[in-house]
């Protein structure tokens, strides 16, 4: 029976050949993520710290005890956020790692408010600004070619990553299209062997030295050299709770049991 | 907050084991037992955030471990032959004990959830 089913959802398998897209997901740590975890999305973006005292807070949760100071200019990787009481962004880092005030060591891990974060220009960023000129891609891919080197780039426009090719693309499918101000259409990929929302310039796809057009970013408010956070450390919290263990435990020995000999 | 579910998890697992063993040991005696419990009362909470600090400061996890056991076995071993009232052999008694508890602990696929530092 269980062969008949397993040859049955082979045989359907194969009818309907769907595309599988995946990537491993870690999810956030901590009890707040347990607790909120509905109102949590995957992020996966750069951010750069930007709050006005010259430094952003790490907290355990959203409004909660503050873990680290994050001084201005600091990149951190965003991998999920939180909606409600703001906009929050979950982060893990090393406490030990340059710009980083904390009472902790080794990595520490908490949210961030998203307000006093300045995200890095990319693909999301890009769509953004020109989402009037962003549409659902129609356009004609006959330019790629079967073989040979396809460029992908983070937005339209920008520097060239490292790397970043592949070898064929025969099977590749765009979300959307853009048409750059020289009249390039551009194709936007949400997922392809492991390439998450990249573009690919359709008009001249195997050119890896297209002109690069980086937007101006606001600035940054000035760094400032984070204060270590004045909230407590569990390890002494916890090492206080022991002591206190350990005394009432010998008191009550000493009180209620009668000493041999 | 993870050294409070270490410290607490740990705590009323190595409670269960020893009293266990205890039972499991023919001893009925209810102010020894109630002595066995105190005993790791006093040595479990400072044996696991002394190994959590061994942790953090980068010591070899089993060198802590192995010291940390040592010192609890010989604790408890030194409570018993004090407040013991039918201990023959209190060093061994205390010996065999957290060599259940630790052996057992190390099998259990649970302790696997307590994230060590």
């Amino acid at each position: 029976m269980k062969k008949k089913l397993a040859l049955l959802l082979l045989a359907l398998c194969l009818l309907f050949p769907v595309q599988a897209a995946a990537d491993v997901i870690v999810v956030p740590e901590g009890s707040f993520y347990r607790r909120h975890e509905r109102e949590c999305e995957p992020l996966s973006r750069w951010y750069q710290a930007n709050g006005e005292p010259g430094y952003v807070s790490l907290y355990d949760r959203p409004g909660g005890m503050v873990l680290a100071n994050i001084e201005n200019g600091t990149e951190l990787y965003l991998t999920f956020s939180y909606s409600g009481r703001g906009e929050w962004g979950y982060t893990e880092l090393d406490a030990s790692q340059e710009g980083v005030a904390s009472a902790h060591q080794g990595g520490v891990y908490g949210w961030i408010d998203l307000a006093t974060l300045r995200p890095r220009y990319d693909s999301i960023a890009f769509m953004q600004e020109h989402a009037q000129e962003i549409t659902p891609f129609s356009g004609d891919t006959a330019a790629l070619p079967a073989t040979g080197q396809v460029y992908l780039w983070k937005y339209p426009g920008s520097p060239p990553m490292e790397d970043a090719y592949l070898e064929e693309a025969g099977d590749i499918r765009f979300e959307d299209g853009y048409t750059d101000p020289d009249g390039r259409l551009w194709g936007r990929v949400g997922y392809y062997r492991g390439w998450r929302d990249v573009w690919v310039c359709i008009s001249d796809p195997g050119n890896a030295a297209l002109p690069v057009n980086t937007p101006e970013q606001p600035p940054l408010h000035p760094a400032a050299t984070p204060p270590v956070p004045a909230g407590y450390s569990p390890l002494l919290l916890a090492a206080a709770l022991v002591v206190f263990v350990l005394l009432l435990t010998l008191f009550l020995l000493r009180r209620f049991w009668k000493k041999k000999g | 907050m993870m050294i409070f579910s270490a410290l607490f998890c740990s705590l009323l697992l190595t409670l269960l084991l020893e009293a266990a063993f205890f039972l499991l040991c023919g001893k009925r005696d209810k102010k020894d037992f109630l002595l066995c419990l105190l005993l790791n009362l006093l040595t479990n909470p400072p044996v696991v955030l002394l190994y959590w600090l061994a942790a953090l400061a980068g010591a070899s996890r089993w060198a802590a471990a192995a010291v940390l056991e040592a010192c609890a076995i010989l604790a408890e071993g030194w409570g018993y032959r004090r407040y013991g009232r039918q201990f023959c052999h209190p060093l061994l008694f205390s010996l065999l004990a957290n060599a259940f508890s630790y052996g057992i602990g190390l099998l259990l696929p649970a302790l696997s959830t307590i994230r060590m530092p």
